[in-house]
Order: structure tokens, then C-alpha cells, then sequence
């Protein structure tokens, strides 16, 4: 590395706190956002989550208020109208809850002329389409992104830079936006077991957004290079038995993590006269990682407003591209300790890498009540179908025990979103 | 009977013209007029400047004022909630700053006389010379 990967990040932190220095006409604002939720599922086998970054959430007959709950704060402070600051804080149930990572974003922005900016320090991760303000409950329609495409996206911000131009075409905008990062965070290993790894990835990409009348186009491509390797211990694992057992080395090489990479495309549309919207929105994710699973995500949702109040149906599924992979042990039997070694390194090499598999769809409907000024309430009522050989979205109430069923949860989640 | 039913008639007339909302800048800036269009990309945080390029400040009113749900009903045909929700996707992106919230229309004109960025919205009345009318928009109730 030419330097700490940390460095744009520090650098906005510098000069957050130089801001105040920054004269008498700085504009400073303080604002905020919270949701208070509940979301009750009646699977016995699995756990719902919000996303891959939760390791806790809704079991049968005890309803989470941790999964979707949480207050963010944010300071903005406009020093010129070309130099501006922001930083927001979210206070939630997270796997690594330390401050640093509680920092959502802390960025410089230097606007030299209206319709061009370019932020430096921790910036959200703006791949998909509700990905700057996903956590914002008030801002969105439904309680929470939808799960069968918003469960993938692990990553909420990294550390670096973006450039973003507008130009006008008629009555249309068009947005292009380009952004490079580092991301060097602890994420639950989706076993239910308390124990997280430490991912560290360079994330790149671009995209580009069109609004036109009532209509929002949007696509972006944006790629993730691993640095960190997480498979060591059960490579060389495998790599030790190769002799013996001729498919190890190429269970080894599946599983290896550093350098590889994977990518998201992601298109999305969104319509609004006021009085009907529509969104949907479809993610291709592709891997060279047994690790992270390639595959298609979308969701779909419609809804009509009458007056404050609101009423919509979405639906989604999630699909993996490759085959659930069957790992198969050599045929010959060993002489223990060695017999007992090889099944125990081919039990875990397959749940490894056919752990992280996501194939599930879903259908619901929901109501938003607008009843007082920047508040609302929302009830949101889903069947998610669940395949057994795809439940990463979903934690096991009992991680030592494989799924053989296929599952079905019907999920009620209730919130009340406030901004301020 | 005759100056009662005048009267009446006089107040129908300035009830129609209480409905008209005036958007106003101050009068040093070089800007003569605006389209609806232009003012509605300046309030929705699509743009920060005028049509010159000079820096735009806009200046609203505070959340759960009628001349506020007026306003923006008007200009983009959304309601208050509506508003605030399409509002929040920008601040919390940390894209745009909102309108600068002031408590009444005297207060809005006063900082649109003072400051020379300033766009603001207020009911048709008589204005202070140093402030001038850019566009004026019929009120959808």
C-alpha cells in the first residue's frame, strides 16, 4: 500500500473539526431520523434479519425490535457555497458496534460550480437505488428496503472519494457519478454463532440517473475487490489431505478470498405523478468468490396514495447462479485420525461454500399513515418462500442443524419513522 | 344592500388574490424572471444556483404552515409529507441543504431585502423596494 487506506477518511475528520474556524457565515444544521420497529416472523426454523449485517433478529412467537429500530443524527455545516461538511451518526443494533463504525458518513464536499461535486472521506455506498438513505424509514415506502435485494448489500459506506456532474438535457437530468473506496470492517459469519470476520475490500464504480417528468431511470456497475483472505485455516486444511484427496485442491481454490472479485449492475426505475408510484429495481451480482454467491435480485412494488394515508404491494425474489455444490470425500476409507479429519474438513468445506446461497421470493402489502408532520406509521404484512438450499439471508435458530425443508415465513412488521 | 353586496364583491376579488403567491429575490439580483420550472428544481435541491450560475439560498417557511402546503402543492403538485419525504432523501445522502426554515412571511421578505442570494415564496402584498417578484404562481387549493 502507498498509504494508510484510512487516509481520506482522517482527512475529512481533520477538517470537520478545522470547520468552525471557518468563519461567521457558516451555516450550521442539525437534523435527524429514527424509526421504532417491530418485525414478528412464525418460522420455527429461521431467523429474519433486516440484512447479511445483522446477527440477531425476529424468532417464531418473539417479535425484534432490534431488526429495523434505529436513530441516526446529523450535523451539516455549509462554510461557503462552494465548501461544505457532513457528518451522521447511526445508533443501531450492529454486529460491530464501535464508534468508528457508527459513523455512517463524515465527508468534505467542495462544490466549485452548481451541478459538480466532489466529497472525500466516509461516503455512502451509492450502488443501489435507495442505498444513500436506506436507513432513513420516513424517506422510503415501504418499513424497510426490501429484503430480497436489500438483504445482499453488506456495504453502507466506505472511505474515499466520489465525483458527481449534472447536466441538463431539456426538461430532463441527468446525474453521472463515479466513486473509489476502501472498506475495512467486521461482519457476522451468518451462522448464529456470535463470531464475525473482518473484511477488508476496495470498491469501485460508476453510474448514472435519469429524471425525467414523473419518471427516474437508474443504472449503476460497481466492483469489489477483496484484500483479505478468510479461508486460511480450512485451505490448508484441505491443501494438507491433496495427496490423498484428489478434489481438495479444487475445493481449495473455490474458497480462496484475496485478490478476487465481484461485481453488482443494477438497474432501476422508479415512476411518481403524486397520486400512483411505482419502483423496481434488479441487481445482477457477479462472482469469481465461492464466497459471496453470483446471483439475480430484484423486487417490484406498486402503491396509491389517498390523501395522508397509503397502500402498496411489493414482491421480490433472489436467485442463485451456480448449483449448490456437492462435496465429495474420497471414496477410500483412511485409518482414523485421518478418516475422521477428512469428514470433518468435507462437512465444513460444503457449508462454507454453499452457506452464503440466497434463493428465496416474496409478496406483501403494506399501509403508510402520514398522521402528523414528519412522522408516519407503517404496517407491512410479507409471505417470504424460502428454499432450503438458500437461507443466507435468514440466520438458523439452530446452527449446528442443516435445513432439509424448504421454509415459509409470513413476516408482520410495524414502525413508526420521525425526522427532524 | 348595494354597498353590502360591493363589499361582498371586494372581498371575493381579494380572496382571489390572496391565493396568488409571489416568488420573490432580492432586488440587486440580475435575475428578471424565472420559469415555474426553474423555481421548482431551486426548492426540490436539483439545483443551487440560478440560471446565471450565481448561488441560489432558498428560504422556506416552517414545516405545517398553509401558505408552505400551498406552495409546494402548486409548484410540484406534492403534499407537506410528500415534500419532507423527498427532502429527506437528499439531506440524508448528504447531497443537498434544505431550505433554510423561517418562521412567518414578514421574516422571509426582511432576509430576502438583506441578502442578495436569497429566493423566497410569500402571499401577493405590498413588497419593500429593495426586494422584486420573479414569477408569480396561481395557488391550487
Amino acid at each position: 500500500m502507498m498509504f494508510d487506506k484510512r487516509f481520506p477518511f482522517l482527512l475529512a475528520l481533520l477538517l470537520l473539526c478545522i470547520t468552525p474556524l471557518a468563519g461567521a457565515d457558516t451555516q450550521h444544521r442539525l437534523s435527524g431520523f429514527a424509526t421504532l420497529g417491530i418485525a414478528m416472523s412464525d418460522n420455527p426454523e429461521l431467523v429474519f434479519r433486516r440484512d447479511v449485517t445483522k446477527d440477531n433478529g425476529a424468532y417464531e412467537h418473539s417479535g425484534s425490535w432490534k431488526s429495523d429500530s434505529l436513530l441516526g443524527l446529523q450535523w451539516q455545516g455549509d462554510w461557503s457555497p462552494e465548501w461544505g461538511t457532513m457528518v451522521q451518526l447511526v445508533a443501531k443494533d450492529r454486529f460491530d458496534n464501535s464508534l468508528a463504525n457508527s459513523i455512517e458518513w463524515a465527508f468534505v464536499r467542495y462544490r466549485p460550480t452548481d451541478g459538480l461535486d466532489l466529497r472525500l472521506g466516509r461516503l455512502g455506498a451509492d450502488i443501489f437505488m435507495l442505498s444513500e438513505y436506506r436507513q432513513v424509514g420516513y424517506a422510503i415506502p415501504w418499513v424497510r428496503p426490501p429484503h430480497d435485494l436489500y438483504g445482499i448489500t453488506s456495504l453502507y459506506h466506505f472511505d474515499g472519494a466520489d465525483i458527481n456532474k449534472r447536466f441538463e438535457l431539456g426538461n430532463a437530468m441527468l446525474n453521472i457519478k463515479a466513486f473509489y473506496g476502501n472498506s475495512n470492517e467486521e461482519y457476522p459469519t451468518g451462522f448464529n454463532d456470535n463470531q464475525g470476520i473482518k473484511i477488508n475490500f476496495d470498491a469501485y464504480g460508476a453510474g448514472t440517473s435519469l429524471e425525467w417528468n414523473y419518471w427516474k431511470l437508474r443504472y449503476t456497475y460497481a466492483k469489489v475487490q477483496m484484500n483479505s483472505d478468510h479461508t486460511k485455516a480450512l485451505r490448508n486444511g484441505l491443501q494438507s489431505l491433496a495427496p490423498w484427496w484428489q478434489n481438495a485442491a479444487v475445493y481449495s481454490t473455490l474458497l480462496e478470498t484475496e485478490n478476487k472479485q465481484f461485481d453488482y449492475s443494477q438497474i432501476g426505475l422508479n415512476y411518481d405523478n403524486n397520486d400512483w408510484w411505482l419502483q423496481g429495481e434488479y441487481v445482477r451480482l457477479g462472482s469469481e468468490l465461492a464466497l459471496v454467491a453470483a446471483g439475480k435480485h430484484a423486487y417490484f412494488s406498486v402503491g396509491k396514495r389517498f390523501g395522508s394515508w397509503g397502500v402498496y404491494a411489493l414482491a421480490g425474489y433472489a436467485e442463485p447462479e451456480n448449483p449448490v455444490i456437492a462435496v465429495q470425500r474420497p471414496l477410500i476409507a483412511f485409518t482414523d485420525p485421518i478418516d475422521q479429519q477428512i469428514d470433518y474438513l468435507a462437512k465444513a468445506t460444503e457449508r462454507t461454500l454453499n452457506g452464503v446461497r440466497i434463493k428465496q421470493h416474496s409478496y406483501g402489502l403494506g399501509a403508510r399513515w402520514d398522521f402528523a408532520a414528519k412522522m408516519a406509521l407503517k404496517i407491512q404484512v410479507e409471505e417470504f418462500d424460502v428454499d432450503k438450499t438458500g437461507t443466507n439471508l435468514w440466520l438458523r435458530v439452530d446452527s449446528t442443524k442443516p435445513i432439509t425443508q424448504d421454509q415459509k415465513s409470513t413476516l408482520v412488521s410495524l414502525a413508526l419513522d420521525v425526522m427532524f | 344592500m348595494m354597498k353590502t353586496f360591493l363589499l361582498m364583491i371586494a372581498l371575493m376579488c381579494s380572496g382571489l388574490a390572496q391565493a396568488e403567491i409571489l416568488v420573490i429575490v432580492n432586488a440587486q439580483n440580475p435575475v428578471i424572471t424565472l420559469e415555474k420550472k426553474q423555481v421548482m428544481d431551486l426548492f426540490m435541491g436539483r439545483v443551487s444556483a440560478f440560471p446565471n450560475g450565481q448561488s441560489a439560498e432558498t428560504l422556506d417557511l416552517k414545516t405545517g404552515m398553509p401558505l408552505r402546503a400551498r406552495f409546494y402543492k402548486t409548484l410540484t403538485g406534492k403534499n407537506e409529507a410528500q415534500v419532507d419525504a423527498y427532502w429527506a432523501t437528499l439531506i440524508f445522502a448528504g447531497r443537498m441543504s434544505p431550505p433554510k426554515q423561517l418562521a412567518d412571511e414578514q421574516t422571509l421578505i426582511a432576509e430576502v431585502a438583506a441578502n442578495t442570494e436569497a429566493i423566497a415564496y410569500v402571499t401577493r402584498q405590498a413588497l419593500p423596494k429593495n426586494v422584486k417578484i420573479v414569477t408569480e404562481l396561481a395557488a391550487r387549493e
